[in-house]
């Protein structure tokens, strides 16, 4: 849970930083771009005014501006062509046309001006002036001889000083920012100096919103960033949560439970299928070693219980002799079904930690089947087993002793489950790269529904009549361990009242065509 | 007080028996589960020591055949110690659960709880007049005063007392008091009927004539 709490920090802050920084570049970005923009509007603005208001500031004419509707017709026709000719003739003057740029913006802009006004001109010429006022700008002329203000128009700034204007330097026209204002200075004809000014402020103002409104937008859209950041990373590591709880459940004790992803990544998918594998097989594992511990502690509490039950029994009084010998003799079987059942318990868990260990010499099948043959048939004189020599040696790679631990266990299984007379039959034989060794009784056979659990530990068939006899129930389960410790494999048919057949396959090395049984 | 055990283990079976008769119970034995159900339906044991894995019938099929027609009290003894196990045989209709290796002392005890239970007695005192039994320690008084009574008597007075109520035929009485080993003479009961009234008055066991017992108060 802390690593993923770590990744998830992690993560979000390199989201944040890259964030972060995108942000401030944006930001820086567009204020540089906005703030020149916004001059150069200003510049241009303050140009259309220039050329729509120069006629009216340099021609004494125009200061009859105020009885212009008393004119007479002839002189207000003479009015408007005058106003009609002024794009044209200030774009002589102050602009001169350059013939390979012949679609400035500025002067297309300008050439509209003529079409605005044709309807009525003197009305149009007011809105125009109306609506210069209302953006604030200011005129004032100069005499350039003088130095005295003939002109002023608009709301004009109290410290404006012609001194402050006057260069004598041949510059016609220039722009520039002052006390926060943009102003175009002119010198007009050497006659006038004229500055057009309009304040900044305005775009300040304007400056000042839009920056607040980048900020908002900015926090915003970072906010979002983040939340949706952490949407994504948490939809990210969703399953890599799922997988840790899980596996968390899981050590707690739950053993049962498995990781459940929907719509997960392919890789992540890839990697729950292989834990809840691993979790299967552990679980598996853990389930086997509890049920194998439950039936070998299953096993052991029978002799505990008979050695308590003969001894308290016997201790309560004063018995007879014979009462104690009886006694001690059956804590004596139940001390000896306990052994057997360590020894083979003590046996199958070396073999499951440490694999079997054998002692592999190459050695003739056929004499070390007959032995242990022969020893089985001196342990009982109520069962007769027999062997049945191969016709041709076979040599193997095996632990002597511990095939005839296959043999010997078989037989006494046979012995053991069979009612006397029962005759028990071991065969050796080549059977192309393996040796056939079989293994028949004609007893009572195994029912086809116990077979293919004979070979699990613990299993008996009959509930009770092993037991009695002593068997740990380990015994095949022991033989198959060995069996396939040795790569070969075994099998059990049988007819349930006729007989069972065991079948052991083990590789064997050489095949010599000399008779055997010798 | 007769008991069958039902156990394979032979050397498990003959220590239950020799214990259980040193306690002055009459023992029958049973070492499969067939030759078991047949002994149960055929007497009323006070109680049945049951183990479960047997081979011919386990000891689960014996229990739930038994039921249809017996309420004999079972003590399932068993190595199966498993919850799932006792609670199996619980619901099919066991009175108790003893799990092996066991000690001797529990399970006396516990056979006794299950026969004073289903005599319906709460405690291991019984009391008839100036007469009062300890069932756990297997011993009379009378008038306070411990009465020496032979494992055999005490199970007939025992056995009248916890019967107070209703006549006691001869032929339960042998039934209870007897294994299938002792030799049903008629008149080994008339002797321990005659010993008992000798010991502790001739008013306790009364002769209901043609139908059997009943124990009686005044003596």
């Amino acid at each position: 849970m802390k690593i993923l709490n770590s990744i998830k920090t992690r993560l979000l802050f390199w989201q944040m930083l890259l964030l972060a920084s995108v942000l401030i570049t944006l930001l820086q970005m567009h204020q540089h771009v906005r703030h020149n923009e916004l001059i150069s509007t200003t510049d241009v603005e303050l140009r259309r005014i220039q050329n729509l208001i120069m006629p009216a500031i340099a021609s004494k004419r125009k200061n009859a501006r105020a009885s212009f509707r008393n004119e007479t017709p002839q002189r207000r026709k003479f009015f408007n062509r005058e106003m009609d000719d002024m794009p044209a003739r200030l774009n002589q003057r102050f602009d001169p046309p350059k013939r390979d740029q012949p679609t400035d913006p500025r002067r297309k802009e300008l050439s509209q001006i003529p079409a605005k006004m044709d309807s009525d001109p003197v009305l149009k010429a007011k809105e125009v002036l109306d609506d210069i006022l209302k953006k604030s700008v200011y005129i004032v002329s100069w005499s350039l001889r003088s130095g005295e203000e003939d002109q002023r128009f608009g709301n004009v700034p109290e410290s404006l000083k012609f001194e402050t204007y006057y260069n004598p330097d041949d510059i016609q026209q220039t722009t520039y920012t002052r006390n926060g204002n943009r102003e175009l200075v002119i010198k007009h004809r050497g006659r006038n100096l004229i500055v057009i000014g309009q304040p900044l402020t305005q775009i300040n103002k304007q400056m000042t919103e839009i920056r607040e409104n980048m900020l908002l937008v900015g926090i915003s859209i970072f906010i979002f960033a983040l939340l949706s950041g952490r949407i994504i990373i948490d939809r990210g590591l969703r399953p890599v949560r799922v997988i840790s709880d899980t596996a968390r459940e899981i050590a707690s004790g739950r053993r049962e439970k498995r990781i459940r992803l929907s719509d997960a990544p392919q890789e992540l998918e890839g990697m729950a299928t292989t834990l809840n594998h691993t979790f299967d097989s552990l679980d598996e594992a853990i389930r086997r070693q509890a049920r194998f511990t439950a039936d070998a502690s299953h096993e052991l509490r029978t002799p505990v219980s008979i050695i308590m039950a003969q001894t308290q029994t016997v201790l309560r009084k004063e018995r007879t002799i014979e009462q104690y010998k009886s006694a001690l003799s059956a804590c004596l079987r139940a001390g000896r079904r306990m052994k057997n059942l360590s020894d083979s318990l003590l046996d199958l868990t070396r073999m499951d930690a440490q694999g079997l260990s054998l002692d592999i010499h190459e050695c003739d099948l056929g004499p070390l089947l007959s032995d242990a043959a022969e020893f089985t048939d001196d342990i009982s004189d109520k069962h007769k087993v027999t062997y049945i020599a191969s016709a041709t040696s076979v040599l193997a790679n095996v632990d002597n002793n511990r095939i005839q631990q296959v043999i010997i266990n078989l037989v006494g299984n046979a012995i053991k489950h069979n009612p006397e007379g029962c005759e028990i039959e071991v065969s050796l034989e080549a059977d192309g790269n393996n040796a056939l060794i079989k293994l028949s009784d004609n007893g009572i056979g195994i029912p086809a529904d116990h077979l293919p659990h004979i070979f699990e530990r613990f299993y008996r068939v009959d509930k009770s009549r092993s037991r009695e006899s002593g068997g740990s129930g380990l015994g095949l389960s022991i033989v198959r361990n060995i069996v396939e410790a040795h790569n070969g494999t075994i099998t059990a048919e049988s007819i349930p009242g006729t007989n069972t057949t065991f079948t052991v396959y083990l590789p064997i090395c050489v095949i010599k065509n000399t008779p055997s049984g010798n | 007080m007769r008991l069958l055990i039902v156990e394979d283990e032979t050397d498990l079976r003959m220590a239950l028996i020799m214990a259980l008769e040193d306690e002055g119970y009459a023992v029958d034995s049973a070492e499969d589960g067939e030759e078991g159900l047949y002994k149960a339906q055929e007497l009323d044991y006070d109680a049945i020591v049951l183990d479960i894995m047997m081979p011919k019938m386990d000891g689960w099929e014996l229990l739930n055949e038994l039921r249809k027609e017996k309420k004999t009290p079972v003590l399932i003894l068993t190595a199966r110690g498993e919850v799932s196990d006792k609670i199996k045989g619980l619901d099919l209709g066991s009175d108790d659960f003893l799990v092996k290796p066991f000690d001797m002392d529990e399970l006396f005890a516990r056979l006794r709880a299950l026969i004073r239970r289903s005599a319906g007695k709460a405690s291991n005192e019984i009391s008839l007049g100036k007469l009062s039994l300890n069932t756990a320690t297997k011993s009379a008084y009378l008038e306070g005063e411990e009465i020496n009574l032979t494992a055999l008597e005490y199970a007939l007075v025992e056995y009248l007392m916890m019967h107070r109520n209703c006549v006691v035929t001869r032929v339960e009485l042998y039934q209870h008091l007897f294994d299938e080993n002792d030799d049903s003479l008629s008149n080994l009961l008339d002797v321990h009927v005659c010993n008992v009234r000798h010991k502790i008055g001739s008013g306790f066991i009364k002769t209901k004539r043609g139908q059997g017992y009943i124990a009686g108060a005044d003596f």
